[in-house]
C-alpha cells in the first residue's frame, strides 16, 4: 500500500507538471499533410517576431477537433478549417473578422473572387482561401484499352458512363469496380460532393434550385425533386441493380488509403473523384511516378448530365480549405501576420503545384513551377464554369442526411423511402416551413 | 475438468485438435500483422514478404512515434495508479460498510459507463478548460473518472471474498485502521488491485477520443491518436510503418500482463465473485 | 456510528469517509455529466450554427423521434442482435467452455491458449480493424490461404457478411475477459465435488449442466451481466472496422448516436440516444437479476 500511495503522489505530481503552455504562444491547428507549407513559415515567423509559434497537426476529424475546441472556447489563434464550414462557423460567432486585414494586405486583389465569396458572409470575410479543387471521373486507361473503349473518353450523359462501366464489367469480370461512386456515411463529404452532389448538378436545369439540394431565391432547403430522386435512381443501378460497383472500399479501415490502393492496382475501372487524385494516389501507394508515367496510366472526363433537357453538359463543384482566425483569439495581429507569412507568394505557388492542388491566386498560376504542370493547367475549362455547395448554415447536417440516403439505396431501400426520410429529417432539423417539394 | 479426470484417447485427440483450432483462429489475424511488418516492400495486401527487415520497427522507434509512445506511457500509468487508489478506497467502505441497497448503487453507477464519451465530450471539454486541465493531466483525470464505475464495482467484490477475521484479530492486537488496511487488507487484494491497475492501464493505452480533442499540442498526442498519422485522408498510407507501428502500440499491454500474470488470474476469481 | 458488525470499523467513519472523498467526487463529476446529457436530450442543442449558442428546449421531441423515426430502433436490433452473440452467446460460452476444457489440461497447451485469447483482448481497438479488415479483404489471408486454393471464388465478406466479421471480431477480442474469469471461478471447485460426479456415472455434459453451473452461478451471472453492459456500447472497434456500414448493416446504438451528434450535428438527439442507451442496459440488467434470483429458488 505504501508503494501505491507513493506511485499515487508521483502521478499527481505528473498531473500539476503538465501546465497548459504560455498564452503568448500564437497557436495553429491545421490537418497533417500541409507541414511542408507551414512548417517553414513558423520558423520565420518565430524569427521575425521572437513569438512561438505552437501547433496542433491533425491526423484525422479536424472539424470535430475544431467544432469542440471552438465550442468550448479554447481555439487555436489560426485554424485551417474546411471552406464549406465558413457560413455555419460564422453563425456560431466562431469566427473573426478578417475584414480589415485583407483591406491593407497588398496580395488580396490576387485571390479569384469566386472563392473569396464563399468565404464572406454578409460582407465580411471570414477565411482566406488556401486551394480549391475541381472534380471529374477519373479513368484507368490500361483497363479501357483491355475492355475496348475507345479514349479519349467523353461520356456525353450518365447512360454512357454505366455502359461504359458494364463493358468493363463484361470484359473483366475480375474487376470488381467498374465504377468507383463514392456512397454512405463512412467517406463523409466525400459521398457528398464527390458522388451525390456532382450528379445532381446534371440531372436537371438549373432554375429555381431544381438541381441542388437549396433554393436560394426562396430561401429553403429542398426536400425532393425530381433530380433528387434521379441521383438516388443513380445510386440504385450502380449499386443495385446494375452490380456496376461492390461495397466493400467505401467501408474499410482505411477508406482513402484503400481506395487509392485499389486505383493504382488497376481494380477502379472509372472513379468519380476530385483533381487532387492525380498525386495522391501516387503518394498513398508510395510510388513517385513522373507526369509522363502519370498521364499514362490515368485520365479524366468531365463529369456529365443526365442528358435531360435543361440540364448542364457536364458538372463541376468545387471546395477547398481556408486560413482563419477564431473569435476567441486574444492576439489577431500576430495571428494575421502568421498567415500572411504562410502565403508568401513564391513559396505558396511552388507548394500548390508540388501537392497537385489547385491555386487560388493570380500570381501562383503564373509561377513557373505551376505554369510547367500540364495537368494543372488542363484543369481550367472546369474551372471557369464550377459552382461550390450550398453552404448556408445547416449544409453540414444536409450533408449528413444526404449520405444517410444514399446508405439506405445501398441497403435495397426504395427510392420514395429514401426521399421520404431524407424529407423528414430536414424537416425535423429546420421546420417544415424551411423546406420546399419540387415536383 | 471435463477433460482432466481419465479421458479416452480419442477424446484427447478431439480435444487437442479444438484447441488447435482456437489458437489458429485467434492467431490468424495477427499474420498479416507480422509479415507487413517487416516486409521492406509492404504494401497492404496479404503477401508473403520476399526479404526481411526490422526498418519499419527502427523508424517507429525514433523520432514522433517514440514521443507518443512515452506519452502514452505516461497517460496510461498515471491513469492506472490514480485509478487504483482512488478505488480501492472506496470500495473498502463500501465491502465492509452496511450501506443500504449498495449492489444497486454500484450497478447503477456501472451504467453511467454506458453514456458513450462522445456524448459528454463537450462538458468534460468545458470542464477542462475551466480548471486549466487541457493537458495530459486533465485526460488522466477524465480517464480516472470513466474507469471508476466498474473499477469500484469490481473491487468491492473482491474485498467480499476476503475473510474478515484477520482484520478483527489485527484490531484486537490493537492495529489502527490505517495499519489494518495497509498491513492486512491491501496485501491480501493484491490480485484484485492488479486486475483494476490493469484494466485502467489498458483502456487509458486505448484511448483516442479525450486525448485527441483535449491536448493543446501534437506533442503532447499518445500513440492512439498518432496512429491515424499513418493512414487516412490527410496521411498518406505506409502500411510498413502502420503495422510495425501497431506492434509496438499493442506490445505494452501485453508484456505488462505477463509481469501480472500470477496475480491477475487469482484477481479475476475475486472480481467476478457477487451478481 | 456507523452500521457495521466489523468492530475495528466502528470508530474509524472520518477516514473511511475522507478515504472514499475523492471517488465520490469523481463520481458526482460523472453524475454532473450525466445530468448534463439529460438535460441536453430535451434541447436542439446543435454542434454548429445558431443552435450551437441558442439551443431552445423541446420537450420530449427527441424522445418522440427515437420511436417515430428510422434509425433507432433498428439500430437497438442491431446492437442486440450484436450484443446476443458476440457477448452472450460468443465470449461467455466460448470463454466458460474454453476455461473448463483447459482446467486440468496441459501446461504448455493451455499458455498457447491464454496468450492467444490475451493477443485478442489486449491489441488496440483499430489495430484489431485493420487486421480484420486484412484477413477478410478479398486479397487477404482467408480468401488467399483458404478459400482460393480450396477451389472457391473470392468472398467479399465486409460486403456480404458484414455483421457476422462484427460480431467474430468481438469474440475474438473478448473472450479473453470471460475465460480468465471463469478460470479463476474454476479454481475455487473442489475437485472432489466433479469427482463424485464422475463416479456417479455422470457424463461431460451432465457434470457441466448440474454441477459446474450451478455452482458457478454467481460468477456467470455477474459476468452476463459485465458483458452485456460492456458491449452494449461498444464502439470502437465496430467504427473503424467498418464505420457502421455497408449501409447500416452494422449501425449499432453507439455508431448511430456519433453519427447523429457528431456528423449530423445533432447534439440533443444524440444526447437522447444516449440516455436511451442507458435505460435499455437498466432494463436488461433488473432482467438478469430477476432471471437469476428465480433460478436460484
Amino acid at each position: 500500500m505504501r508503494r501505491l500511495l507513493i506511485l499515487g503522489a508521483t502521478a499527481l505530481t505528473a498531473i500539476g507538471s503538465f501546465a497548459s503552455s504560455a498564452i503568448a504562444d500564437v497557436t495553429v491547428t491545421y490537418p497533417s499533410g500541409w507541414e511542408e507549407l507551414l512548417e517553414p513559415a513558423f520558423r520565420q515567423f518565430e524569427s521575425e517576431t521572437g513569438e512561438k509559434v505552437v501547433s496542433v497537426v491533425v491526423p484525422k476529424d479536424i472539424d470535430q477537433r475544431l467544432v469542440v475546441d471552438f465550442a468550448g472556447g479554447a481555439a487555436s489563434d489560426v485554424v485551417v478549417y474546411d471552406s464549406y464550414r465558413t457560413s455555419e462557423y460564422t453563425e456560431s460567432g466562431y469566427l473573426a473578422d478578417l475584414t480589415g486585414y485583407v483591406g491593407n494586405w497588398e496580395d488580396w486583389p490576387l485571390y479569384f473572387g469566386s472563392l473569396k465569396e464563399i468565404s464572406t458572409i454578409s460582407g465580411s470575410v471570414r477565411g482566406i482561401p488556401n486551394y480549391t479543387d475541381v472534380r471529374m471521373l477519373w479513368y484507368n486507361r490500361a483497363i479501357f484499352e483491355q475492355a475496348g473503349i475507345e479514349e479519349p473518353w467523353k461520356p456525353v450523359d450518365w447512360n454512357e458512363v454505366l455502359d461504359t462501366a458494364e463493358k468493363i464489367k463484361a470484359a473483366l469480370p475480375e474487376i470488381e469496380y467498374p465504377l468507383y461512386f463514392p456512397v454512405g456515411t463512412k467517406m463523409g463529404e466525400a459521398t457528398t460532393m464527390q458522388g451525390f452532389y456532382m450528379a445532381l448538378l446534371g440531372a436537371d436545369a438549373s432554375e429555381g434550385g431544381r438541381n441542388r439540394l437549396r433554393d436560394w431565391n426562396e430561401g429553403v432547403w429542398i426536400g425532393d425533386s425530381p433530380a433528387i430522386r434521379k441521383v438516388l435512381g443513380l445510386y440504385q443501378d450502380i449499386f443495385v441493380e446494375r452490380g456496376l460497383s461492390a461495397r466493400e472500399l467505401y467501408y474499410t479501415p482505411d477508406v482513402w488509403g484503400d481506395m487509392r490502393r485499389a486505383f493504382a492496382e488497376g481494380k477502379i475501372g472509372i472513379m468519380a473523384n476530385g483533381s487532387w487524385e492525380y498525386r495522391s494516389v501516387w503518394r498513398a501507394v508510395g510510388t513517385e511516378k513522373t507526369p509522363a508515367e502519370i498521364d499514362a496510366f490515368m485520365a479524366w472526363a468531365p463529369f456529365p448530365g443526365d442528358g435531360s433537357e435543361g440540364a448542364p453538359e457536364f458538372s463541376n463543384i468545387s471546395g477547398g480549405w481556408n486560413f482563419g482566425i477564431s473569435e476567441q483569439s486574444t492576439q489577431k495581429d500576430a495571428a494575421w501576420k502568421l498567415i500572411e507569412t504562410i502565403l508568401d507568394g513564391p513559396k505558396y505557388a511552388a507548394w500548390v503545384a508540388k501537392q497537385g492542388r489547385v491555386a487560388v491566386r493570380r500570381d501562383a498560376l503564373e509561377a513557373p513551377e505551376y505554369k510547367a504542370d500540364a495537368y494543372l493547367s488542363s484543369l481550367s475549362p472546369l474551372l471557369e464554369r464550377t459552382t461550390g455547395r450550398d453552404t448556408y448554415p445547416g449544409y453540414s447536417s444536409v450533408s449528413a442526411f444526404i449520405q444517410e440516403a444514399t446508405a439506405a439505396i445501398l441497403d435495397g431501400q426504395s427510392i420514395d423511402d429514401a426521399v421520404g426520410a431524407y424529407r423528414t429529417s430536414l424537416e425535423d432539423e429546420f421546420g417544415a416551413d424551411e423546406v420546399k417539394v419540387i415536383q | 475438468m471435463i477433460a482432466g479426470i481419465r479421458p479416452s484417447p480419442a477424446r484427447t485427440i478431439s480435444v487437442n485438435l479444438l484447441l488447435g483450432a482456437v489458437i489458429i483462429v485467434w492467431l490468424s489475424p495477427m499474420s498479416w500483422l507480422i509479415m507487413t511488418s517487416v516486409d521492406p516492400e509492404a504494401s497492404g495486401s496479404f503477401s508473403v514478404p520476399s526479404r526481411i527487415s526490422l526498418e519499419h520497427f527502427a523508424v517507429v522507434l525514433s523520432g514522433t512515434s517514440l514521443r507518443q509512445f512515452i506519452n502514452s506511457l505516461v497517460i496510461a500509468l498515471a491513469t492506472a495508479m490514480l485509478t487504483t487508489a482512488v478505488a480501492c478506497m472506496a470500495a473498502y467502505p463500501f465491502s465492509r460498510l452496511k450501506i443500504p441497497y449498495k449492489d444497486t448503487l454500484l450497478w447503477s453507477l456501472a451504467l453511467l459507463r454506458i453514456l458513450p464519451s462522445t456524448a459528454i465530450i463537450i462538458p468534460v471539454f468545458l470542464t477542462g478548460r475551466v480548471l486549466g486541465l487541457l493537458n495530459a493531466g486533465g485526460v488522466v483525470l477524465i480517464l480516472t473518472l470513466m474507469n471508476l464505475p466498474f473499477a469500484i464495482l469490481l473491487l468491492k467484490n473482491f474485498f467480499d471474498t476476503i475473510p474478515t477475521e484477520l482484520e478483527e484479530a489485527a484490531y484486537i492486537e490493537g492495529a489502527t485502521l490505517t495499519q489494518n488496511l495497509l498491513h492486512v487488507v491491501f496485501p491480501l487484494s493484491r490480485a484484485g488491485l492488479a486486475v483494476i491497475w490493469f484494466m485502467a492501464f489498458t483502456s487509458a493505452w486505448n484511448e483516442f477520443l479525450f486525448p485527441f480533442v483535449m491536448l493543446r499540442s501534437d506533442q503532447e498526442f499518445p500513440m492512439a491518436v498518432g496512429l491515424y498519422a499513418a493512414f487516412g485522408q490527410y496521411g498518406t498510407t505506409d502500411y510498413g510503418f502502420l503495422t510495425a507501428y501497431s506492434i509496438i502500440y499493442a506490445a505494452p499491454a501485453v508484456l505488462v500482463y505477463f509481469l501480472l500474470k500470477r496475480n491477475l488470474t487469482t484477481g479475476f476469481a475475486g472480481v467476478g465473485v457477487k451478481g | 456510528m456507523i452500521a457495521t458488525s466489523h468492530v475495528w470499523l466502528r470508530r474509524s467513519a472520518a477516514p473511511l469517509v475522507v478515504g472514499a472523498l475523492p471517488a465520490i467526487l469523481f463520481i458526482m463529476l460523472f453524475g454532473v455529466y450525466a445530468g448534463w446529457t439529460i438535460a441536453v436530450s430535451f434541447t436542439d442543442l446543435a454542434l454548429l450554427g445558431r443552435k450551437a449558442i441558442e439551443p431552445s428546449f423541446v420537450g420530449f421531441d427527441n424522445y418522440v423521434r427515437l420511436v417515430a423515426r428510422d434509425g433507432f430502433l433498428g439500430a437497438v436490433w442491431t446492437t442486440t442482435v450484436f450484443t446476443f452473440f458476440s457477448a452472450i452467446v460468443g465470449q461467455c460460452g466460448i470463454g466458460f467452455l474454453l476455461a473448463v476444457i483447459l482446467k486440468g489440461g496441459k501446461k504448455r497447451l493451455r499458455g498457447i491458449v491464454e496468450f492467444s485469447l490475451l493477443f485478442g483482448w489486449l491489441a488496440p481497438d483499430v489495430v484489431a480493424a485493420f487486421m480484420w479488415s486484412a484477413l477478410a479483404s478479398p486479397d487477404g489471408l482467408l480468401n488467399t490461404v483458404i478459400l482460393r486454393p480450396l477451389g472457391f471464388e473470392r468472398v467479399h465478406l465486409l460486403n456480404l457478411y458484414a455483421m457476422e466479421l462484427v460480431v467474430i471480431s468481438n469474440i475474438w477480442k473478448g473472450t479473453a475477459w470471460s475465460y480468465l474469469l471463469f478460470s479463476a471461478a474454476l479454481d475455487t471447485v473442489s475437485r472432489e465435488v466433479v469427482e463424485a460426479a464422475y463416479v456417479d456415472g455422470a457424463n461431460a455434459w451432465q457434470r457441466l449442466r448440474y454441477v459446474l453451473v450451478p455452482l458457478l452461478r454467481p460468477q456467470i451471472a455477474t459476468n452476463l451481466l459485465l458483458v452485456t453492459i460492456w458491449t452494449y456500447a461498444f464502439f470502437s472497434l465496430i467504427w473503424a472496422l467498418t464505420g457502421g456500414g455497408p449501409g447500416r448493416d452494422t449501425e449499432v446504438l453507439s455508431i448511430y448516436m456519433y453519427k447523429q451528434a457528431f456528423e449530423v450535428g445533432k447534439l440533443g438527439y444524440g444526447s437522447a440516444i444516449a440516455i436511451a442507451m442507458m435505460l435499455i442496459v437498466a432494463g436488461l440488467s433488473v432482467l438478469y437479476v430477476r432471471q437469476g434470483k428465480d433460478a436460484l429458488r
